[in-house]
């Protein structure tokens, strides 16, 4: 194909890319490491009051001769990499390595305990309800269909205000165990509102993974099971020497996307718990944003999250590239 | 090795059947072809001996043993699918070991197995290969190298060459007949291809609509069909069938457009009666002598004969002439029968009309 020919092909969407995707990406990263200040000046004003006139001084924004206020634009190199992992400059990291004071690694903690304890159950359970839904009858699977997608439909922040209904104190869980004697505060201890958001985790995404194996069980070659049969597997060999061979690149799948999308998590965190023992990488984000009005810092936690996210991907993406590479 | 009986074995689903009060006596060492056009239950019979499928009525045996209550990786059969049916994910020789490895047979014993097996299909080059990096032809030396390493009592094949292009088909066939040959091992043969069925097999079954139509050598299938279905269906081109009457020992078209003295006959008149000759058995001589003459439909050429169908009022009768034989189509052309070569058909039944 000619070279014109193909990049009018791939135009549109590379277009797309770069505006929606690596322009921010290259914005966020330039304001990292950048910091504006306002230029103040002291003000010397003079008050009248009945009693007399007073002298204040008082600290303002400079403003330029257009009337805006003037600000102090400048390269800081990594300084916010540095606040946002706690590294003094001084200092080599002594305190923040060993323990999770700093803010970042507490959210860095949760965030891979929520990405590595939610992925094994959503992939097993996905599996397991795929297999299920394969061996009912035609006339149930639609429902069992729609019924098992509900979740996933859900918008997220929905989804979680349901769970934190169902488990907020005097909420239904909470009543029914406390039926049989059991009182949990779920929003109140740290283990408990990290199982909540976990449970919603798993709750959420189980049904793309559900969807996913269940299309890629429609496709198992019917004669490798039926040879597998004949040659003298079992139920179980016949699922782990076809079956799941065949389902395999569909679970690389699910799991870089899967990764990808709770390290990301976030919703949950800011329905359910507003950050308590729970903070998420991408929630503290937000946090630095909203809470110390700082694009800079939060730019800086922003890409820190990516790398995150790169580092997390790199095995498998390895992975799958030499598998394409090794025809298989 | 094993003698193979069906005992009036059916199967249905609901009120449809599938294979309907089938029985079958396969000698230890035989190659027994299954031969029908698709639907005719010849793939679910197989799958009945298999153990893929549980017949609704009737006995399988193998050996000495009756195999309905068997799973089916008890019942001692190797199976070889249309789509080769292999792992994907694993090499050649992963494949081949692979019943072996699953019965847990000791290591030593595994390895010397795998490369018999790979020698005999002429794989041992590619052992380390996945089945993705093959063509289709070694595809399916591997699932016969995956049948034979186990040794089993009987072969079931369900129309192992329908993927291959023609070419290979040839050659794989005389593989697969060679392989029999070497190691006797009874075996069960599907296909709806008749030179398939008449190139390998000891006896074909011709099945149809869920039933036998014949059993026998290929020999017999071919020159003494025992109806109108096999007449039709084994041969190539199809036999020539022709409606008409009897009158007297001689065979008349409907529409008199000829008629046919059939030795033996004589005496004998019915109504409704089917003609069946073979092209080959068409001999193409001078109009004005002809006992069939009529204006040249089309004349096609094969190469290794040319064909020359005439049309008799709304029938078509085709001959076969040497491949240097010239007609004109449109141009007025004369068969002649032999007639001891012609077979009738009742009309009705479908049956074959023999003497006596």
């Amino acid at each position: 194909m000619k070279t014109k020919t193909f990049f009018q092909f791939i135009g549109p969407s590379l277009a797309l890319m770069l505006v929606l995707m690596a322009a921010p990406l290259v914005l966020t990263g330039y304001l990292s490491v950048r910091n504006c200040s306002l230029q103040m000046e002291l003000v010397k004003a003079q008050e009248s009051t009945p009693f007399g006139t007073n002298e204040i001084l008082s600290h303002q924004a400079k403003l330029g001769s257009d009337g805006k206020a003037l600000e102090n634009c400048g390269f800081v190199g990594l300084d916010y990499y540095r606040k946002v992992l706690g590294i003094t400059d001084s200092s080599a990291p002594k305190a923040s390595a060993t323990q999770p004071k700093n803010e970042f690694y507490a959210a860095l903690q949760f965030t891979l305990i929520y990405v590595f304890v939610t992925l094994p159950f959503v992939l097993g359970i996905g599996f397991l309800l795929a297999l299920g839904v394969n061996n009912v009858t035609q006339k149930l699977k639609g429902m069992f269909i729609s019924a098992s997608l509900l979740p996933f439909i859900i918008t997220p922040v929905v989804a979680a205000l349901s769970i934190k209904w169902l488990f907020r104190d005097n909420g239904l869980v909470p009543y029914l165990l406390s039926q049989v004697g059991i009182q949990v505060f779920w929003m109140a201890e740290a283990w408990s509102a990290r199982l909540l958001i976990i449970i919603y985790g798993i709750w959420h995404v189980v049904p793309f993974a559900f969807i996913v194996l269940y299309a890629g069980l429609q496709s198992v070659p019917q004669d490798s099971l039926e040879a597998a049969t004949i040659d003298g597997a079992s139920r179980w060999q016949k699922m782990r020497f076809v079956t799941l061979p065949h389902l395999m690149p569909l679970i690389v799948f699910l799991s870089l996307i899967h990764l990808m999308d709770a390290y990301r998590v976030f919703e949950p965190v800011m329905v359910l718990t507003q950050g308590a023992f729970t903070a998420s990488v991408q929630y503290l984000t937000y946090f630095i944003l909203l809470q110390e009005n700082n694009p800079f810092k939060a730019s800086a936690a922003a890409v820190l999250t990516l790398i995150g996210i790169l580092i997390l991907l790199i095995p498998l993406l390895v992975k799958t590239y030499r598998e394409q590479r090794g025809g298989m | 090795m094993a003698r193979v009986q069906l005992k009036n074995i059916q199967k249905s689903w609901g009120t449809a059947v599938g294979v309907k009060r089938l029985s079958l006596d396969i000698a230890d060492g035989e190659f027994l072809v299954l031969l029908g056009p698709s639907g005719c239950g010849k793939t679910t019979t197989m799958r009945m001996v298999a153990g893929l499928e549980d017949p609704s009525e009737g006995e399988i045996w193998i050996g000495e043993r009756c195999v309905n209550a068997l799973e089916p990786k008890d019942r001692d059969v190797a199976m070889v699918f249309q789509s080769y049916g292999l792992y994907p994910n694993m090499t050649v020789y992963e494949n081949i070991s692979f019943p072996l490895r699953i019965r847990g047979t000791p290591k030593a014993e595994i390895d010397p197995a795998v490369m018999r097996a790979a020698k005999q299909v002429e794989l041992t080059d590619y052992l380390d290969r996945k089945p993705k990096a093959l063509s289709g032809g070694q595809r399916q030396r591997v699932a016969l190298a995956r049948a034979i390493v186990r040794q089993p009592a009987v072969f079931l094949m369900d129309e192992p060459l329908s993927n291959l292009d023609a070419k290979l088909r040839v050659s794989m066939r005389s593989h697969i007949k060679h392989l029999h040959h070497s190691l006797g091992v009874t075996t069960i043969y599907v296909t709806h291809d008749q030179i398939e069925a008449m190139t390998l097999a000891d006896r074909v079954v011709v099945m149809s609509k869920a039933e036998i139509q014949q059993i026998g050598t290929p020999e017999a299938i071919y020159s003494d069909p025992s109806n109108v279905f096999v007449a039709g269906f084994i041969g190539s081109p199809a036999m020539n069938l022709v409606n008409g009457n009897l009158v007297d020992g001689t065979f008349v078209a409907t529409g008199n457009d000829f008629a046919i003295n059939i030795p033996g006959f004589s005496g004998i008149t019915k109504t409704n009666m089917i003609l069946g000759v073979r092209a080959e058995d068409l001999a193409l001589v001078e109009p004005r002598a002809a006992a069939i003459q009529a204006p040249v439909f089309t004349v096609e050429l094969t190469g290794e004969a040319t064909l020359v169908t005439l049309k008799l009022g709304h029938q078509f009768i085709t001959a076969k002439a040497d491949k240097s034989h010239r007609a004109a189509m449109g141009e007025r052309a004369g068969f002649s029968a032999t007639s001891e070569r012609c077979y009738l058909f009742d009309g009705e039944t479908e049956l074959r009309r023999r003497l006596g």
